[in-house]
């Protein structure tokens, strides 16, 4: 029998790279679960004052009415892309009922300036201020 | 370390110790969707007491209890872990006189408990005791679950692959007793009788949006069956 090297090492190299991606979409399932949390209390405060000035009363305001889960894809288990809200229900009388995730934001900036930027762009006109109050102090 | 002669240690060890990640992965998504069940019981409980409260014009205590299967990664087809949640709101809303009541909506049935008669601290023009609708409490419930469970899976071998049919079949029936009792005692002393129990017998079933429910009239009549089946081939 040829002796086997280090093959303990490499068959643990091989399937600590599927426990890590089964980490990472782990990970995702929660971080959705995060945002689903996060969408829901944001769309509870928004129809607060609906529930209580309600006038019919004939049924309360509830969840089901306004909220629906943001669908559990395999593009957010794989890519961490959140889909939209499945309904019109993401909208409450014109006001968005969920919010955006932290990329959204950063692409939503991207799609405002018109140009690809890294997020850390965004800070620069405090560098500038810096650099006019350097200037104003010489 | 002496390793000649070991083949597939590792494989070997994370075979005994894989499903033990397992276990702990299943564990943190089952806690992730129980914060989530939660949240969202505690939230719509607010809104059924705003709404009551509106309605009735008094305190109104109310309680949601819904029973849910959560994703289990141990878990067999359509036999989700059945899990119950609970959320509870209090609130004064009245105008005048106010009323007080207490409500539980278990599921999609909601039940107002019984009211009795007590005297007040308060004293009418007479000298005798005011004396007001109470409703009881509950000090305990129990929980009784029946569920049936049939799974099969079928495979149909032909030239170019296998072709598999899994179908699972689920009734489920919930049967919860809320054991109530009431303060005779005035003010802050405490003489309790006993209530009469309140029972709630419900069923599952699958509505019209395609979502598993427990309600009491889907236990009028034959018990509703849901079930649930996939198909899948594999070529060669």
């Amino acid at each position: 029998m040829v002796r086997e090297r280090a093959q303990v090492t490499l068959e643990a190299c091989l399937i600590f790279v599927a426990i890590v991606l089964f980490l990472f979409g782990i990970m995702q399932v929660w971080l959705w679960l995060d945002v689903n949390i996060a969408d829901r209390s944001h769309s509870f405060n928004l129809t607060r004052l609906d529930a209580g000035n309600n006038p019919d009363r004939e049924a309360p305001i509830l969840l089901e009415d306004y909220y629906t889960a943001r669908p559990l894809t395999e593009d957010t288990v794989f890519n961490g892309e959140f889909s939209p809200p499945e309904t019109l229900k993401g909208e409450y009388n014109g006001l968005e009922t969920s919010i955006r995730t932290y990329k959204e934001q950063v692409a939503d900036r991207r799609n405002l300036a018109g140009q690809k930027k890294r997020f850390s762009d965004y800070h620069k006109p405090k560098k500038d201020n810096q650099e006019e109050r350097d200037n104003s102090e010489e | 370390m002496h390793l000649h002669g070991k083949k597939a240690q590792a494989t070997t060890e994370l075979a005994i110790f894989g499903s033990l990640i397992l276990v702990i992965f299943g564990a943190l998504l089952s806690y992730g969707q129980r914060l989530n069940e939660e949240q969202a019981v505690t939230m719509d409980a607010f809104r059924y007491a705003v709404q009551r409260a509106g309605t009735d014009n008094g305190f109104v205590d109310y309680t949601v209890i819904k029973n849910k299967g959560l994703y289990d990664l141990m878990g067999s087809f359509l036999n989700p872990q059945s899990s119950s949640f609970s959320g509870n709101a209090s609130i004064l809303w009245a105008k005048g006189e106010s009323d007080s009541r207490s409500y539980y909506r278990v599921n999609d049935d909601e039940i107002e408990l019984q009211r009795i008669e007590k005297d007040t601290d308060q004293d009418d023009e007479n000298g005798d005791a005011v004396k007001k609708d109470t409703p009881v409490e509950v000090w305990d419930t129990e929980t009784q679950d029946v569920t049936h469970y049939a799974e099969n899976t079928a495979k149909a071998e032909d030239g170019a692959g296998i072709t598999t049919t899994q179908s699972a079949e689920l009734q489920d029936r919930i049967t919860l007793v809320l054991k109530t009792r009431f303060n005779e005692a005035k003010g802050d002393n405490e003489s309790y009788v006993d209530a009469d129990d309140v029972v709630v017998e419900q069923c599952l079933y699958r509505d019209e949006n395609g979502k598993l429910r427990y309600s009491q009239a889907a236990c009028s009549g034959a018990q509703p069956t849901v079930t649930k089946s996939q198909r899948w081939r594999t070529a060669w």
